[in-house]
């Protein structure tokens, strides 16, 4: 039984958010329904991963923006909960999750209301226009010690919802350079009049 | 020529190496024996992942001659790429010794540093880029970002100055409006010993006038899109114009509560003042 479940709309956000930036690490965060007060709390069943929101393409290390960005987050989606971060490093070949990355994964998964929070890499070597495999690295913090270290889930703890569809979405998108109309946070910042959420960009893709 | 030159260098970014080839081939052709193509041809090297054979070249080209720069400094993209981070900096450094008036080359080494979270270093990096060109408001946006992620009361003190400033400098600069409503957010509800209740309370103010001019230029770009909308998306959009006001106006109002409480009289003076320029500090 897979401990999350990630919907097209995240994946591909996340892919092409990395896309829009070829040159520069980029992140964001993981948003998933916050759990009714009167549901049990079921830890088994898989958390859904049904939206990210991009957060910035340049100076990821810098605080004042991300607490900006933070609040907005939670003032808009009150039904929603960040429940995990996303990153694709600047190299290539850097394949690593440490750095600051880390430690904001770490904040989040403090106050994560959720019983789980994920860490997802994008893996830059896996992109490709085919989109044969998603191209994903997912992470986790080790609950016990004091380390909090990052280990790494195996790709059976995370499903992609209707993954063949996902992919040929995916390609599509990436043929038609969708990631020109992907607005993060950064980008709002230069312009407030931009859609952070990029409503209009689901639309496309949930069509 | 420049033309060839633009459409080489673009041709590596996209990854077309034919065309960067056949690009190569005619300015060599034109230009035998330049050390400009030499760097190109070893640019040409790194864009094949071979970055012996290209650190070769440009070391060769340092020694030869000593003054050129720009083959350092493509030296330091070398080891940025392979991911020697402490090597690219000591090389920078060393370049910003003998060329310490290279702004470009001094805005790489505070990110470098910033990758290494090394934040008092990068700060220093901007305080050279700020002192070369004291009216330009991203660096002192940058500056005070540096200082307000460093955490402490004195670099949280700085941060709101020079957020203030970037924000007299510019005062359409959003990342500064937003980082001088935290951050005068964040002084006015400091409970180190050094802060007075007259500095928090100034703070406040800052925080207030910071929101309300946020709050403004949402609402003004929630109105320009609803101009340009469907009826549908308009709405959705002023509702998120007016939310992210709200928010802004909250924060303000929540950040110090003993000083909104004990001052009344202020809220209400910050807003009759609509003023463009913040309140002196």
């Amino acid at each position: 039984m897979s401990q999350f479940l990630v919907e097209p709309l995240a994946v591909a956000k996340i892919v092409l958010h990395a896309c829009k930036y070829p040159h520069t690490a980029v992140n964001g965060v993981l948003l998933a329904e916050k759990p009714s007060p009167d549901s049990s709390n079921s830890s088994s069943k898989p958390i859904v991963i049904c939206n990210t929101v991009p957060l910035f393409h340049s100076n990821l290390n810098l605080a004042p923006m991300l607490e900006a960005a933070l609040m907005q987050i939670e003032a808009t989606y009150k039904n929603y909960a960040i429940v995990g971060y996303y990153q694709a490093n600047e190299l290539l070949n850097d394949a690593s999750p440490e750095g600051v990355g880390a430690h904001i994964y770490q904040k989040i998964a403090e106050n994560c209301p959720l019983p789980r929070s994920l860490y997802i890499l994008v893996d830059n070597k896996a992109i490709d226009r085919k989109c044969s495999t998603i191209p994903l690295i997912y992470y986790q913090r080790k609950e016990a010690g004091q380390s909090q270290k990052l280990e790494r889930l195996p790709n059976s703890a995370v499903a992609i919802d209707d993954e063949e569809d996902c992919l040929e979405t995916l390609a599509n998108l990436l043929v038609r350079q969708a990631y020109r109309s992907l607005v993060d946070f950064d980008n709002h910042l230069d312009d407030i009049g931009l859609d952070w959420t990029n409503s209009r960009l689901a639309e496309q893709i949930r069509n | 020529w420049a033309l060839y030159e633009q459409v080489f260098i673009s041709a590596l970014d996209c990854g077309r190496l034919e065309a960067a080839d056949a690009c190569l081939v005619q300015l060599s052709r034109q230009f035998p024996n330049s050390q400009r193509i030499r760097r190109y041809e070893a640019m040409r090297l790194e864009a094949e992942d071979n970055l012996d054979a290209a650190t070769e070249i440009y070391k060769k080209m340092y020694e030869t001659d000593k003054l050129d720069s720009l083959s350092r400094k493509r030296l330091v993209a070398v080891l940025k790429a392979r991911g020697r981070s402490v090597e690219a900096i000591k090389e920078l450094t060393s370049y910003l010794k003998d060329f310490c008036t290279d702004f470009e080359a001094w805005l790489e080494l505070s990110e470098l540093y910033l990758n290494e979270c090394d934040y008092k270093k990068a700060a220093f990096c901007m305080e050279e880029l700020i002192l070369s060109n004291p009216h330009h408001h991203l660096y002192h946006q940058r500056y005070a970002e540096i200082k307000y992620t460093e955490g402490t009361t004195e670099s949280m003190e700085l941060a709101k100055s020079y957020f203030a400033q970037a924000v007299r400098l510019n005062p359409n600069n959003m990342r500064a409006l937003f980082g001088l409503l935290l951050a005068a957010g964040n002084c006015a509800s400091s409970t180190n010993k050094s802060s007075t209740s007259a500095s928090r309370r100034e703070s406040a103010r800052l925080a207030q006038w910071a929101a309300a001019q946020v709050a403004e230029r949402y609402r003004a770009a929630g109105s320009k899109a609803a101009k340009f909308t469907t009826s549908n998306s308009s709405n959705s959009s002023d509702a998120a114009s007016s939310d992210v006001a709200t928010l802004a106006l909250q924060l303000s109002l929540c950040c110090s509560p003993t000083a909104a409480a004990g001052d009344a009289s202020s809220p209400s003076q910050g807003q009759q003042q609509p003023a463009s320029n913040p309140p002196m500090l």
